[in-house]
């Protein structure tokens, strides 16, 4: 059985079908690429498997569990965590207390706790801030835990967004557009960074533009057109997909 | 470096405090007045400042504040409740409002949350207008006791009718508060709490149930607002729905954008150099509502982050001028 299974799920905004009768198997270990030209629907898919936009038609399964309709933070704590296309950090907060916050599932506090500041709570914030210094370690970020998150160079900020998420010590993470904006060494760095959160039991699924980066990771690749899933299978099969190579160079324009 | 961090704020708290308790000693009857409502004050911004960390600008707060001096002085008034009692009971039936009224509002956003809190805030207070019983009407309830005597065996009587034990009294539960909502903002609830203004869709990605953090802040910051309005009903020994429009909430509102939010601190040197400010602009008779303005005005041109980015900002400057002066 898959780790994550979608059934039919579509999701429209208003006339627009963003995305269109989506069937998806995810399997536990897995490192999956999503891929697909502009507004294709990888984020949107993204968005409907994590509860941030209400799903129009179909099922999504998790776990063996049915999570359609439940909301964020229900879906976050059952271990299916997502990061953003669009940095999105605690700006204002130090690296540290980013990641320290985003413990929350493995490190709740009680209002009495914190008021009266007993041992429970106390441990549990030293345990929240170990915790984070660890991951800020694994992603290479642990000498600027000091530092304000909006102060980070772009590059960093990526890292520190996949480290938030590694915080809620997810089952199976969604890395949206993880290397983005980096350059060819800190996307060399981030790839090697998915491969060991791979081998540490977590499950990779990932939208990314970068098709080199895409090929070399992904051990099967899902292709999304104008919301359809259009082809899925081995980086090899990918390439070499004629409906692929149509939907990326436009129909009829073909290289003959 | 860590023992610096704590020593310093310590010695200064321990400053303060004494400074407040010797205060009262050379004050007027009329300014010792001013110095307790000053104290209401600082409570009332702080618990304001505590919803607000989650995103929400209560617009209602004033009006959660009037829940309990409203619930205090009816039970003082129709079942003789001493006031020792009402203070704790009242502060948590007005959480319970707050509960109630937080269900709808920690599902709205930005301008719907002003819309909606302000909404909910109008429909208690013109309630209160329109009922004559319990709530007195427009003309309110009048002759709300101040706390009964405490008398100690040995030392003189206590009577809270006077200004300085009514402001000590005061004091006293203004420094619990404090503590209490000081150790909640340096937590990690206090976090959770900010994390959900910063970026409520990356906090809800890790797990954070954003609905159910935005109203506990709700209801722990109007448990607050409600021991306000105990404070102030008793203090005044009247009520009536005037007190709790808009009006002051705005006022309320400048102080904050004064002093500043980021801070814990900033609420309450917003509070205080406005409060001070207004007693120090009375010999200006009709003139002051337009000093008052153009101080506030100046204040947000030249201090984009309030009072209390202050010392950030000309720390600075004077850093540069000690290094001119060092070279001439």
């Amino acid at each position: 059985m898959a780790l994550l299974e979608l059934r039919g799920v579509t999701k429209r905004f208003g006339g627009l079908v963003a995305v269109d009768n989506v069937d998806l198997d995810i399997e536990e270990g897995e490192i999956r690429g999503i891929i697909g030209p502009n507004g294709a629907g990888k984020t949107t898919l993204f968005n409907v498997i994590t509860g941030n936009y209400p799903v129009t038609e179909g099922r999504i399964k998790y776990n063996g569990e049915d999570i359609t309709g439940l909301s964020p933070h229900e879906i976050a704590s059952r271990g299916l965590v997502r990061t953003f296309q669009h940095t999105a950090l605690f700006n204002e907060f130090t690296l540290l207390k980013n990641v320290s916050v985003a413990c929350h599932l493995h490190a709740k506090t009680t209002l009495p706790g914190v008021v009266v500041r007993t041992p429970a709570a106390q441990q549990t914030q030293r345990q929240a801030e170990e915790r984070a210094l660890e991951i800020l370690e694994f992603m290479g970020l642990a000498g600027l835990k000091d530092e304000l998150a909006v102060n980070l160079p772009h590059g960093h900020q990526r890292s520190l967004g996949v480290a938030i998420g590694l915080a809620a010590e997810p089952k199976m993470l969604l890395l949206d557009e993880p290397v983005t904006g980096m350059n060819p060494a800190e996307k060399q760095h981030m790839v090697g960074l998915i491969r060991q959160v791979r081998d540490r039991g977590i499950t990779i699924t990932l939208v990314e533009h970068d098709m080199r980066t895409v090929m070399g990771l992904c051990e099967k690749i899902s292709v999304l057109d104008f919301g359809k899933k259009i082809a899925e299978g081995s980086p090899e099969e990918i390439t070499h997909n004629q409906q692929v190579i149509e939907a990326y160079l436009g129909a009829g324009e073909t290289a003959t | 470096m860590r023992k610096h961090n704590l020593s310093r704020p310590h010695a200064g708290l321990v400053v303060l405090i004494a400074f407040s308790c010797v205060v009262p000693f050379f004050l007027s009857t009329y300014y010792c007045g001013v110095a307790t409502e000053l104290l209401i004050f600082i409570i009332l911004a702080l618990s304001f400042r505590l919803i607000l960390t989650t995103g929400g600008w209560n617009l209602a707060h004033y009006v959660v504040m009037g829940c309990g001096a409203y619930f205090s002085a009816i039970m003082v008034r129709d079942f003789g409740w001493p006031f020792w009692a009402t203070l704790p009971v009242a502060g948590l039936v007005t959480a319970l409002v707050g509960l109630v009224l937080s269900y709808p509002l920690a599902r709205m956003r930005e301008f719907a949350y002003l819309i909606g809190s302000y909404a909910m805030g109008e429909a208690i207070r013109l309630s209160w207008n329109r009922l004559e019983y319990p709530f007195g009407g427009p003309g309110g309830i009048t002759d709300i006791p101040r706390p009964s005597p405490w008398s100690i065996p040995g030392l003189p009587t206590i009577d809270f009718r006077q200004a300085i034990p009514y402001y000590f009294l005061v004091l006293g539960v203004m420094l619990v508060s404090l503590f209490i909502m000081y150790r909640i903002d340096r937590s990690r609830l206090g976090d959770t709490f900010k994390s959900i203004y910063s970026q409520d869709v990356l906090a809800e990605s890790v797990g954070i149930s954003i609905v159910g953090y935005k109203r506990l802040a709700f209801v722990i910051g109007s448990f607050f607002a409600g021991i306000c309005g105990v404070l102030l009903g008793h203090y005044h020994g009247a009520i009536d729905p005037a007190v709790f429009a808009l009006g002051p909430l705005i006022i309320l509102l400048a102080w904050l954008a004064v002093g500043g939010i980021t801070t814990f601190t900033g609420p309450i040197i917003g509070t205080v150099f406005f409060v001070l400010l207004a007693e120090a602009l009375r010999p200006l008779g009709a003139w002051r509502p337009l000093v008052y303005g153009c101080v506030l005005i100046g204040v947000l041109l030249f201090m984009p982050y309030g009072l209390e980015g202050l010392p950030a900002m000309v720390a600075p400057r004077v850093k540069r001028l000690r290094r001119r002066i060092r070279r001439e």
